[in-house]
């Protein structure tokens, strides 16, 4: 019973809203019932894939991207203090002004291009992967560094070894909220230039009044972060199934 | 070569952030012989834990020295090795890997003579079957097991124990206290153990170094006259009570000492 209570809730929704829009006599430039939008994302057909793989490409480079510097970044991060005050409040300052405020700085420096929208995809995608990577690598029970060190000294061997397969679980964390940051972040550089993408089919349906195919695209989008951000735990549970049963910080295995 | 482990007149003073500094030890000094079975007891922040770091040569103290079969303690010994209060197992690894760390970590890869040594240590500590378990897999005491075997890889000279019992029930501490009693002594190891335990200490140990006032310093040494091998029965030994007796009387005076000044 307790499996049936999600498909149930989406199963009742979409009546109501199915209802209230026919009953209320809502237009459907306003709001669509689920059956326009529906027979819309049905009329769309292949389309569909050019514009999910613009903005799949899109959050893919930026997601990538985001990794490639916010990882090292990370690292340089936990083995230094001077670099953690130096680098850590930019990234903050950072990540509290809206990308949307950001993104057009980008697209007019480095052009309209899949280099541009990546770069606004991991421009809002660094920062829990830094965030995370190094709050696990800094977090390793002083227990484990202190063996490792007893048995031979070596900062590189210890981060290779120890600290990064226990901040494995951190790191997954901020994956998880990466990926799923990287789709907002491939959706406004599509919103702010570009001809393809989910993003941009947002933006033109609207711009054209056809709300059921901008509806359609949105629960795209929403399908694609639940996939993308599901594929992350699947990969964690897959290559790093320990990863669940790792002690807390406070003591190794206590 | 009559001392394994010596510590003279080690003082540990620590700067904090606002450069005030606090004297924590001052003036220690005791040695251990090799084989012996020494336990330094204190209460809480007596500094016992600051001692096991200097002897594994994790920490400098700032004033004396520390000695390992004669020479200075500057780095990390291969023929010393330790156990600490948590069992400090990697989650990623399995038990076989786990006892095969300090091997695969110091030479990169492992050679068959340390495997099969592993293997023979997975028995020896009553975990044959489990060596591909995880340690998520195993409770409290089997992962402390797992540990003891990984501490007797590569057979040390000089085991150092912080506290590795006192994060289990009673009885399991008994039973794995004297269980690693008996495989330190065929193993011909010397052992410091590090405990605020005084049954535990009278249990275990030849003599007994006591900790005590601020800074702390070496109040005592207290011989426990009970032979070996160590059992439960030792629990029934008149001396075994008169060590116990005399170490509670050691801390309590010091701690009456500590209560007076205070």
């Amino acid at each position: 019973m307790k499996r049936l209570t999600t498909p149930f809730t989406i199963v009742a929704v979409l009546a109501v809203w199915e209802m209230a829009c026919r009953l209320l006599a809502i237009p459907s430039y306003i709001l669509p019932p689920p059956s326009e939008i529906a027979v819309a994302a049905i009329e769309f057909g292949p389309h569909w894939w050019v514009s999910i793989y613009e903005t799949l490409l899109t959050v893919g480079c930026g997601f990538a991207l985001a990794l490639g510097v916010g990882f090292p970044l990370a690292v340089v991060i936990a083995r230094s203090s001077t670099a953690y005050r130096a680098i850590y409040p930019l990234l903050v300052i950072k990540q509290s002004t809206p990308i949307v405020a950001i993104a057009p700085i980008i697209i007019v420096s480095f052009g309209t291009g899949l280099m541009a929208k990546a770069l606004v995809a991991a421009t809002v995608a660094i920062f829990p992967i830094v965030v995370s990577t190094a709050t696990g690598l800094i977090a390793t029970p002083k227990e484990y560094l202190e063996l490792a060190r007893s048995v031979h000294e070596d900062p590189w061997k210890a981060l290779i070894r120890i600290r990064l397969p226990f901040a494995v679980r951190h790191i997954f964390s901020g994956l998880r909220v990466s990926i799923t940051l990287a789709v907002i972040g491939a959706v406004v550089a599509e919103f702010v230039s570009a001809g393809r993408g989910l993003g941009y089919l947002v933006y033109s349906s609207t711009a054209f009044m056809r709300t059921p195919l901008a509806f359609a695209a949105l629960l795209m989008l929403g399908i694609i972060g639940l996939s993308l951000f599901s594929m992350v735990g699947l990969i964690q549970n897959t290559f790093f199934p320990w990863a669940k049963d790792m002690p807390d910080e406070e003591g190794a295995n206590a | 070569m009559s001392i394994a482990i010596c510590c003279d007149s080690i003082g540990q003073t620590f700067r904090l952030p606002d450069q005030r500094q606090i004297e924590v030890l001052r003036d220690a000094s005791f040695d251990v012989k090799p084989k012996e079975f020494v336990s330094i007891l204190g209460a809480s922040g007596s500094g016992k834990s600051t001692l096991f770091r200097f002897i594994a040569g994790l920490l400098k103290p700032t004033a004396g020295e520390v000695r390992v079969f004669g020479r200075p303690v500057a780095a990390p010994r291969e023929d010393v090795t330790l156990m600490f209060q948590s069992p400090t197992l990697f989650p990623w690894m399995s038990v076989l890997e786990n006892i095969l760390f300090p091997v695969s970590y110091r030479h990169g890869r492992v050679d068959a003579q340390s495997e099969n040594e592993a293997h023979a240590l997975v028995t020896a500590v009553g975990l044959a079957g489990r060596e591909r378990a995880r340690p998520a897999e195993l409770s409290g005491g089997m992962q402390q097991r797992v540990a003891l075997a990984r501490a007797l890889l590569g057979q040390p000279k000089i085991v150092l124990l912080d506290e590795p019992f006192s994060a289990l029930d009673e009885m399991l501490r008994e039973t794995l206290a004297l269980d690693v009693h008996r495989m330190l002594a065929a193993a011909e190891c010397t052992a410091l153990l590090v405990t605020h335990s005084i049954a535990e200490a009278a249990l275990l140990s030849d003599r007994v170094v006591v900790l005590g006032g601020s800074p702390s310093c070496v109040i005592d040494i207290i011989t426990v006259d009970v032979d070996r091998p160590r059992t439960t029965a030792t629990l029934d030994d008149p001396n075994y009570a008169a060590a116990c007796r005399q170490l509670r009387s050691a801390l309590r005076r010091n701690y009456t000492d500590e209560k007076v000044a205070g």
